[in-house]
């Protein structure tokens, strides 16, 4: 389960050449710096005219969803995944 | 080499996603289903789950009975949308020869490309190679390859899950005899349950029939079931590129226990109806039929269709006569567990009148500018009061079989 948390973070990324989408390497999120260690989905959604992206990350050991605006070259985390079952 | 077809299904795809997007679900039973408050059915149930005997149109409360400690995962569309296009992208690299068959199953003509990648099992391995690189270990896909779509639908059920199975024509005599009808898809149980009637039990048993008896019972129908007996398949692979446009748009719902009642369904159909103007309007069309019909608690479904004089794209006209049609069925019953719409007989909305009344032509302009509004800011960024209490309708598994709009969509920017 997505436990949202919607935060604005200061995030590092690198723009591949020939990949579809930007790539998390690390980010700065309760005046503690993660690491990106594995990026294990992207998908992407619309709201309105503007275009998200969706990154499940594990970052850390931490299990997030990372959101890029698109309009607004902003990065955030979106939400916590919590274990459950 | 003759014609060669490839099927590529994914495995248990929903789930396979969620499990790839969410590693504290991989190696545990779920199911994707509408949010857990709605009386749902599963969608699509992960490899774990179904060794439970869970399968995809259970109800989650039959699937939860077979597995107290299954997981429901809520649906996510643009998850699975956005998964689709990045297969389809693949797989147009190959040939673009790709039929979207649905939002999980593709065919392929790869008569001309197969011997290019080293024959049509290597290209197969290859192509489940990339797809476990491009989209995760956790998406899997099976795929039958034979000399039609028939055949190639057959064979993916024996290479499920993960495999491929290539059925040479050597084989094809003794897979007629011993496949049952009704694994053949397009062979539903009440045409399977007529066949066995008339002492036909497996495919080669079509054959053994004479056509004319067969076109008797089923009409046309009678001949492709000839043909099937015979390993044959008249069905052609119909190209993204060529897909045909949109002939109906509508939208079906089931409801939650909580707004089952007339008032609650009343407002189901009134949101489903804004969704279905809303698509209409974006697409430039309007349509002059409007299908409406609804399940009740014992699960019968009600259905009525009314001709308009002038065709529509306003929803309150599309929800004014949905109401209509549901009075002459005698109004919603106490409980109502499903309700749907939907609009045909669709023309360019430029070809359709202007509206002369200057309220018509007020209601026109609010309709644009709500939807510029909701261009821009998105669905949720103004609502009806009325509908309000549907916003729990918005995420679940409702529309996500929209195989047909990705595939114009990708005919769009071919």
């Amino acid at each position: 389960m997505l436990r949202p948390v919607k935060q604005p973070v200061d995030l590092e990324a690198i723009f591949p050449a020939h990949a579809l989408y930007p790539r998390p390497t690390g980010f700065r999120w309760q005046g503690r710096h993660y690491r990106v260690q594995e990026v294990h989905l992207v998908h992407e959604r619309w709201e309105g005219a503007t275009r998200l992206l969706l990154y499940s990350v594990t970052a850390d050991g931490s299990l997030l969803q990372l959101r890029y605006d698109t309009a607004r070259a902003r990065w955030y985390v979106d939400g916590v995944y919590v274990e459950e079952g | 080499m003759g014609t060669l077809i490839m099927h590529i299904d994914m495995d248990s795809y929903f789930a396979s996603v969620e499990q790839q997007a969410n590693p504290h679900l991989r190696g545990k039973p779920i199911v994707v289903s509408g949010r857990p408050y709605i009386h749902s059915v599963v969608a699509a149930a992960s490899k774990e789950a179904k060794r439970y005997g869970i399968r995809s149109g259970m109800t989650t409360w039959e699937a939860r009975k077979l597995c107290p400690h299954v997981i429901f995962v809520p649906g996510s569309p643009e998850k699975y949308e956005t998964m689709t296009r990045r297969f389809l992208e693949i797989l147009i690299r190959y040939t673009p020869m790709v039929e979207v068959y649905s939002i999980d199953e593709v065919f392929m003509d790869i008569s001309q490309e197969a011997l290019r990648w080293g024959g049509p099992l290597a290209l197969a391995k290859r192509i489940q190679a990339e797809f476990r690189r491009e989209l995760g270990e956790w998406i899997t896909c099976s795929i039958g390859i034979a000399p039609n779509k028939m055949l190639a639908k057959l064979a993916v059920e024996e290479a499920k899950p993960a495999g491929i199975r290539w059925i040479h024509p050597e084989e094809e005599p003794e897979i007629l005899e011993k496949t049952p009808v009704e694994a053949v898809c397009g062979i539903g149980p009440r045409i399977a349950k007529r066949l066995h009637h008339m002492g036909i039990w497996k495919l080669a048993d079509l054959s053994r029939f004479p056509e004319r008896y067969l076109r008797q019972a089923f009409g046309v129908y009678g001949t492709t079931l000839y043909l099937w007996g015979r390993g044959l398949d008249p069905t052609p692979l119909i190209p993204y590129w060529q897909e045909e446009e949109v002939k109906s748009v509508g939208h079906s719902h089931a409801i939650p226990r909580t707004l089952r009642h007339p008032e609650g369904a009343r407002s189901v159909l009134l949101y489903l109806c804004e969704r279905t103007g809303r698509r209409l309007r974006a697409k430039g069309l309007a349509g002059r039929v409007i299908h409406f019909g609804f399940r009740d608690a014992e699960m019968r479904w009600r259905a009525k269709q009314r001709a308009l004089d002038v065709p529509t794209d306003d929803d309150e006209t599309i929800f004014q006569t949905a109401l209509d049609l549901c009075e002459e069925l005698g109004g919603f019953p106490a409980e109502t567990t499903l309700v749907g719409v939907r609009v045909a007989s669709l023309v360019p909305k430029g070809e359709t009148p202007r509206p002369l009344l200057p309220w018509e032509r007020r209601r026109e302009k609010l309709l644009v500018a709500l939807d510029r509004i909701k261009d821009r800011y998105g669905e949720k960024a103004i609502w009806r009061g009325s509908v309000y209490a549907c916003s729990m309708l918005t995420e679940a598994t409702g529309g996500m079989g929209r195989q047909k709009e990705i595939a114009l969509s990708f005919k769009g920017a071919a």
